[in-house]
């Protein structure tokens, strides 16, 4: 049982990776498309710079290298390491401990 | 020029659209992992210190910094950063080194349930109570400040984006209790960024450089005195656009008002008690200081930027006040695709204020208020239900706050007299409880009472134009500082004739009795060290300080 949660809040902690690197290199690659057809016009508006393009390449970047992140240190990684340290246990104990005065 | 309608077209909705669904699926995702109301309002604290850190500082990132510190930036220049490096950090630094023992280590779930333990039920129902309604009113601003932006920049009527923000958080949290928070927070960290980052670089090229820069705020309304952080604050003699001296700015800024938020704001400290151990609690706001020693220069910057690039900024011209330096140089640079990324950053941070307050406030009301003195001894579950009901009635009621919220025109002010009363006279009474074991129950609960009373006070007799002040923010500092003494005086002449504690009641909760936490088995990085973090945060401000002086 205890596996299990910790499997499952690991599997939290993995899908924000997931999620952030998705959404930024989906941000990323649609901003390089806007900015490889931006006009003149628009490029000088933003003194100059193409930041559709600009922007969006540091986006994709970033994207890519939370992706990478996510899924160089995998799921068993992580859970290697949480029980070879041993963490405090506080996943399943709820409020446990001493004894409660709120609950009289 | 005035009207400063934005030229939206579908590819930035098409943006603004995706994020909607992400943070909505993010909720629908978290609330499956929802097993225990430890889940639901703690997150089972099993999170790790960089989302705990990451959501630490994005919490605070709500529409009023985002707006506020730019507008800020237009009005007093370099010295805004004072709120960071000589404000923020080194109470973000105190709070982990200091008092996270003290808040992870005794299992609390929330701030005010600390005071239980340390003081009485009485403290603890009057910290709630006011808690409570302090979330309230904060998430309010955000939710105005949101409307007021998309009424600005997109034509919406005010009451449409109200609402719209409103449904939208009141759905992730309510599905998905602080994991949905929380993971939305991290994520809204990057898009703020991504946001900001490119205005204040296409700015700098707009102006020259940090060099043309700093030539043209030397012609402007700020003048010299507004490149630096403390120069011209001597008392006597202030001639920095900041109007305050280096004693209000450290002492009322820095001491009062920032501890007070940093170390006593639930919605700040819930996301540390989520983390899976005390070393990552105690790393959570050290964490998130590193990216608030770095905030000024795409929070800061953009509003000097606007100082000089926006003709008219801060006149009485309509649409022309402080707080529309973003909006502003938005409209001023942004083509379409980058302008979808930064509308759905100015979004991510009105949210993330507001899913704050709410996710704070939903654990406050059930856990501190309805399930030991109204609904004792229902199921886990109940309360877990009870928790998305004060959600949705917190956000309900919200709605109705950001129409107070709309009868001020700097919500920063606003901001800084609220946490006046409702921060800082907690903020005396931790500070004293923690550090002084002979502090009764009693005192505990007076000195609350006396000190809210008098910031309130302040506050009351300020707007009634009973009591003179400079300024809004004067105000606020003084009734900061008053409320932290008046507490203060109170808790030491109760505490001199009432009864303390039993000593062994006070294991975990004060300073020489914190609870030898168990995680010190756990092997750490050296990089992972708490006061390695903390240390090198605060020399960080000290030299970033120095440096703009």
């Amino acid at each position: 049982m205890a596996d299990e949660n910790r499997e499952e809040r690991a599997a939290n902690l993995f899908d924000l990776r997931r999620i952030i690197g998705g959404v930024f290199t989906a941000w990323g690659v649609l901003l390089v498309i806007l900015g490889l057809f931006d006009s003149d016009a628009e490029i000088e508006k933003a003194a100059g710079v193409n930041i559709n393009l600009y922007a969006g390449l540091g986006m994709l970047v970033f994207g890519l290298l939370m992706l990478l992140w996510a899924f160089t240190r995998p799921l068993a990684q992580e859970l290697g390491t949480d029980q070879a340290g041993g963490t405090a246990g506080s996943d399943d104990e709820g409020i446990a401990g001493k004894p409660d005065p709120r609950r009289e | 020029m005035n009207e400063i309608r934005l030229d939206t077209n579908f590819v930035d909705y098409l943006i603004i659209a995706t994020y909607f669904v992400v943070v909505l699926g993010v909720g629908f995702v978290a609330k499956r992992y929802i097993r225990s109301s430890l889940d639901y309002f703690l997150s089972g604290r099993s999170l790790p210190a960089w989302i705990t850190g990451l959501a630490f500082i994005s919490a605070n990132l709500g529409a009023t910094e985002v707006l506020g510190m730019a507008a800020n930036g237009a009005q007093y220049g370099v010295a805004t950063v004072n709120y960071y490096w000589i404000g923020a950090i080194p109470a973000m630094v105190f709070l982990g080194l200091v008092m996270m023992p003290f808040y992870y280590g005794s299992k609390v779930r929330s701030v005010p349930e600390y005071l239980l333990l340390r003081f009485n039920k009485q403290s603890h129902v009057f910290n709630s109570v006011t808690f409570a309604v302090a979330t309230i009113l904060i998430a309010g601003v955000n939710l105005y400040a949101l409307a007021l932006v998309l009424e600005l920049l997109l034509g919406w009527p005010i009451l449409a984006g109200i609402i719209v923000a409103a449904v939208v958080v009141a759905a992730y949290i309510s599905l998905g209790g602080l994991s949905s928070a929380i993971y939305n927070e991290v994520l809204q960290f990057f898009v703020i960024l991504a946001a900001l980052i490119p205005i204040t670089a296409i700015g700098l090229v707009d102006v020259g450089g940090w060099g043309g820069l700093q030539d043209r705020i030397k012609e402007s309304s700020i003048g010299e005195a507004g490149l630096h952080a403390l120069e011209g604050t001597n008392p006597g003699d202030v001639t920095n656009p900041i109007g305050a001296t280096w004693i209000g700015i450290v002492f009322g800024l820095g001491f009062v008002l920032a501890f007070g938020y940093w170390t006593t704001n639930f919605a700040e400290v819930q996301r540390a008690l989520s983390a899976k151990d005390l070393s990552s609690a105690q790393r959570t706001p050290l964490i998130g200081a590193i990216p608030k020693l770095f905030l000024p220069f795409v929070m800061i910057l953009p509003g000097m930027i606007a100082l000089v690039v926006i003709p008219g900024l801060g006149s009485d011209q309509p649409n022309m006040q402080y707080n529309n330096a973003i909006p502003l140089l938005m409209n001023e640079y942004l083509p379409n695709g980058m302008l979808g990324i930064a509308l759905t950053g100015l979004m991510a941070s009105f949210m993330a204020g507001v899913a704050a307050n709410v996710s704070a406030f939903n654990t406050v009301v059930t856990t501190d208020l309805v399930e030991p003195y109204i609904k004792r001894g229902q199921s886990d579950e109940w309360y877990v239900r009870f928790g998305r009901v004060a959600t949705i009635a917190g956000i309900a009621v919200s709605i109705l706050t950001a129409l107070i919220a709309s009868s001020y025109d700097n919500l920063m002010n606003y901001l800084q007299a609220l946490f006046s009363i409702f921060n800082a006279p907690l903020f005396a009474t931790f500070i004293i409880g923690m550090f002084w074991k002979r502090m009764t129950p009693a005192a505990g609960f007076w000195g609350l009472i006396a000190g809210t009373i008098t910031a309130a006070g302040l506050f009351i007799g300020y707007k009634a134009g009973w009591i003179g002040f400079g300024s809004d923010l004067d105000e606020s500092m003084w009734g900061a500082g008053s409320a932290f003494v008046v507490d203060a005086i109170v808790t030491v002449l109760v505490t001199l004739r009432t009864k303390p504690k039993p000593i062994e009641e006070l294991q975990g909760l004060v300073y020489g009795m914190a609870n030898i936490d168990e995680s010190a088995k756990v092997k750490h990085k050296w990089w992972e060290s708490p006061k390695l973090v903390g240390y090198s945060v605060l020399a960080g401000a000290a030299i970033l300080t120095i440096v703009f002086w």
